[in-house]
């Protein structure tokens, strides 16, 4: 045991491999999920990365990759224990704006990202909700996306070029600082949303695009879901592209509705957010008008001020972080399914939770038809939480659509895999699985099932129904 | 000073002198062997605290006694003998004369019952037998079986450690116990950084566990805390065996004798209350894939 640390601290220095209770830290994400580990090791750079994962070969040792621990399927808890390899050292952050690109450490923080960029000018669009706290390598593991994806995509549309350390602890650079290359296989997007299972990232070359300097947000009101759906629909159909479309059902707003600007009424049924931005003020204003006008609810406002606007995406914003500080527990999803299907889903939620008695407050990326569903319950209906999220599973399967938008599959989700995969797609994951780790050391027990898809898929899994001292667990928080 | 019978393992609750390594009157220093104590699960040398001379023993070859009890006194360097011991004597020389007493007793409430036909045992067979009794009186068993094919591993040493490891890697399970026989019975230490040892390191700590094992001089520490015991049945050449589970671990894992064809029956026994049925065997499956990786 101390040898391989040992040999490992040669590498990253002794302050850099955790041993101590900070260890607690690097058990768990921003899910209930928990395990123990033996230690974290916190390397500084990519090739201080390579010898670590070599090291780990060579004594078969587990290694699970975290960047921020703000995932929401359990992606970078321990399950095998071992070693945790942090990134958050990787910071190192060019932007190269001439050719409109970043070069990113995986330990850069998206919102320092964006933010590094906007001084040239510039944008970096993936938005996650986590954005302030969550890494780029953590954006790439899950392919994350966010409110603005729906007129700019997602991380994998933005990753150009990435250095990964391969499981034997060699180096791969992919790509480069080019936006359109059709020249061989597109080997980094095998890396994207595979959740540290078949390579480390440490790096990224990420698009940039020109950061408009205007946008302009609304808030409609409808009578039913049904009605914003509609309008959904609607506005997408009209040639206008809205920079973000979101959904709140009622019950969402009645946790975030005190965070709205004054004037803005939280009670509707449901409420569309609605973005645009562009380049002349007058411009996007009018857009905004227009589009507000085609979504036709029975209420909107549209923010007077630089203040409003962002009261509104604060409230947006803060569901998460509502419910986290709620004295009661959360289960949090994120499935996606055709946009014309988001009435029907939304009432199939409806449905379950009443049949249950458990609060399903909703929102939702509209325009790419994702939602994000939480239940809120009680103790005594812990038992509830599996039946309830195995059929949101099976109902957006059902619909044609994914359990997993935008977070992954991780530990949580793996289960439920074979639902919406073929049998022959998850033989030819495996196979690449194998190729790319045969010693399995990467990340185990993530993304392949192992437990049946059923009702009970929570009972196993390790950290479901522990309490913390405030009393209540800690669940997935979803945005 | 009094000199205590300390809490060796967190589940001790008594000890036997079997040998006192230095006579009364003796010189002892510091960190110096002083006496053998023999426990359920490991037998220990206990060293002198402080430098001085051992005044008195209290607690005699071949008697029981329970932790916090003294086994003896040391008079320090330089400390004037103690004149108020003759009055406090008689009161801890019967403390310790009842402990001899639990001895022949056990407490049903603790142990459960045992034999009267198991009373000749040494301490390490009662507390086996108590313990074993234990698990099969408190822990709701379960079994499963399957045959590994193992003829495409490369192997180096013995197969113990290659189910150590694969079984640290499929529970995620850090310490794993590996059963070795003693001459008094069997004893369980504990291999630890399971997860990040490779299998020739686990083969060498298993070899110097288990040979020290067989020489009493394993530590409390080093037979406390695995969530599995692999025992290698099939280094006998057993196909097949159903191990109890110890209490406080999850399982057990026996491989069987490896056959001329490569395979082997691999049994996992499991408290239901950790695994159900079907649990159980995808983590022997899973144990099966460590093993092809390794």
């Amino acid at each position: 045991m101390t040898d391989l640390l040992d040999r490992i601290r040669a590498v990253v220095g002794e302050a850099n491999v955790i041993v101590d209770t900070r260890l607690e830290d690097y058990e768990h994400d921003g899910t209930f999920l928990q395990h123990e580990l033996t230690a974290a090791v916190l390397p500084a750079g990519t090739e201080e990365v390579a010898q670590v994962v070599k090291l780990c070969a060579e004594t078969r040792t587990p290694l699970t990759t975290r960047g921020a621990g703000s995932g929401l399927v359990g992606g970078p808890v321990p399950l095998s224990g071992g070693l945790v390899l942090s990134l958050e050292r990787l910071t190192q952050l060019e932007i190269d704006a001439p050719n409109l690109m970043a070069v990113a450490g995986a330990g850069v923080v998206n919102g320092n990202l964006d933010a590094a960029a906007a001084e040239a000018g510039l944008m970096y669009p993936p938005d996650p909700a986590s954005k302030e706290i969550s890494t780029i390598g953590g954006n790439v593991a899950c392919n994350s996306g966010g409110p603005h994806c729906l007129k700019y995509g997602l991380t994998a549309d933005y990753v150009v070029g990435m250095t990964v350390v391969l499981a034997d602890g060699s180096v791969l650079k992919l790509g480069g600082r080019i936006r359109k290359r059709s020249s061989g296989y597109r080997l980094l997007h095998l890396f994207i949303g595979s959740e540290g299972t078949l390579g480390i990232v440490t790096e990224v070359i990420v698009k940039l695009v020109p950061r408009p300097r205007h946008q302009a947000t609304a808030m409609v009101g409808f009578a039913s879901i049904e009605d914003a759906a509609a309008a959904v629909r609607r506005v997408l159909h009209s040639g206008h592209l809205p920079a973000a479309l979101e959904m709140m059902n009622q019950e969402a707003l009645e946790y975030v509705g005190h965070f709205l600007p004054a004037g803005f009424k939280p009670g509707h049924e449901a409420v569309l957010i609605i973005e645009q931005d562009g380049n002349d003020r007058e411009q996007v204003l009018l857009q905004l008008a227009e589009m507000v006008e085609i979504l036709d609810g029975i209420d909107n406002r549209v923010a007077q001020s630089e203040a409003e606007r962002e009261g509104i995406w604060n409230a947006r914003r803060q569901f998460g972080q509502v419910l986290v500080q709620l004295r009661k527990n959360v289960f949090s999803e994120d499935v996606a399914v055709p946009i014309s299907m988001i009435p029907e889903m939304v009432h199939r939620f409806h449905a379950l939770g009443l049949k249950h008695g458990v609060a399903m407050p909703t929102v939702a990326h509209a325009g790419d038809g994702n939602l994000h569903p939480a239940l809120v319950f009680d103790e005594e209906q812990r038992q509830l939480v599996g039946p309830i999220a195995a059929q949101i599973f099976r109902d957006a399967v059902e619909l044609g659509g994914t359990i997993s938008a935008e977070h992954g599959l991780g530990a949580l989700k793996r289960d439920f895999a074979a639902l919406e995969h073929s049998a022959e797609e998850i033989a030819w994951w495996r196979r690449l699985k194998d190729l790319y780790d045969p010693l399995g050391i990467l990340n185990p027990h993530k993304i392949f099932p192992e437990q049946p898809a059923d009702d009970h898929f929570l009972d196993q899994q390790p950290g479901w129904g522990r309490k913390l001292a405030s009393g209540r667990d800690r669940s997935e928080v979803a945005t | 000073m009094d000199f205590l019978l300390p809490r060796l393992a967190d589940t001790l609750v008594e000890a036997t002198v079997s040998r006192w390594l230095k006579r009364t009157g003796e010189k002892v220093s510091k960190g110096e062997p002083l006496v053998e104590v023999e426990t359920d699960k490991v037998n220990s040398e206990l060293e002198a605290p402080v430098e001085g001379v051992l005044s008195e023993i209290l607690v005699p070859e071949g008697e029981t006694a329970p932790v916090g009890a003294v086994l003896a006194r040391i008079t320090e360097a330089g400390e004037a003998a103690d004149t108020s011991r003759e009055a406090k004597a008689p009161a801890t020389a019967a403390a310790a004369r009842g402990v001899g007493r639990a001895q022949s007793e056990p407490s049903t409430a603790d142990r459960g019952d045992v034999p009267p036909s198991e009373g000749g045992l040494s301490t390490m067979r009662r507390r086996i037998a108590e313990r074993m009794q234990e698990a099969r009186a408190t822990i709701p068993q379960g079994a499963c079986v399957r045959e590994f094919d193992l003829s495409k591993l490369e192997r180096k040493g013995g197969w113990t450690a290659y189910f150590v490891k694969a079984l640290a890697m499929a529970a995620g399970a850090d310490s794993i116990g590996v059963a070795v026989e003693v001459p008094e019975g069997l004893l369980v230490p504990v291999v630890k950084g399971a997860t990040t040892s490779s299998t020739q390191e686990i083969s060498a700590r298993v070899g110097d566990l288990a040979e020290r094992a067989r020489q009493n001089r394993l530590q409390p520490a080093e037979v406390s805390g695995g969530a599995f015991t692999v025992t290698n049945v099939g280094g006998g050449g057993a196909l097949l065996a159903f191990p109890l589970v110890n209490p406080g671990q999850r399982g057990i894992l026996a491989p069987g004798a490896v056959r001329s064809d490569g395979h082997c029956f691999v049994t996992f026994c499991y408290d239901r209350r950790a695994y159900d049925d079907y649990a159980a065997d995808r983590l022997l499956a899973r144990v099966e894939e460590e093993l092809a990786r390794l």
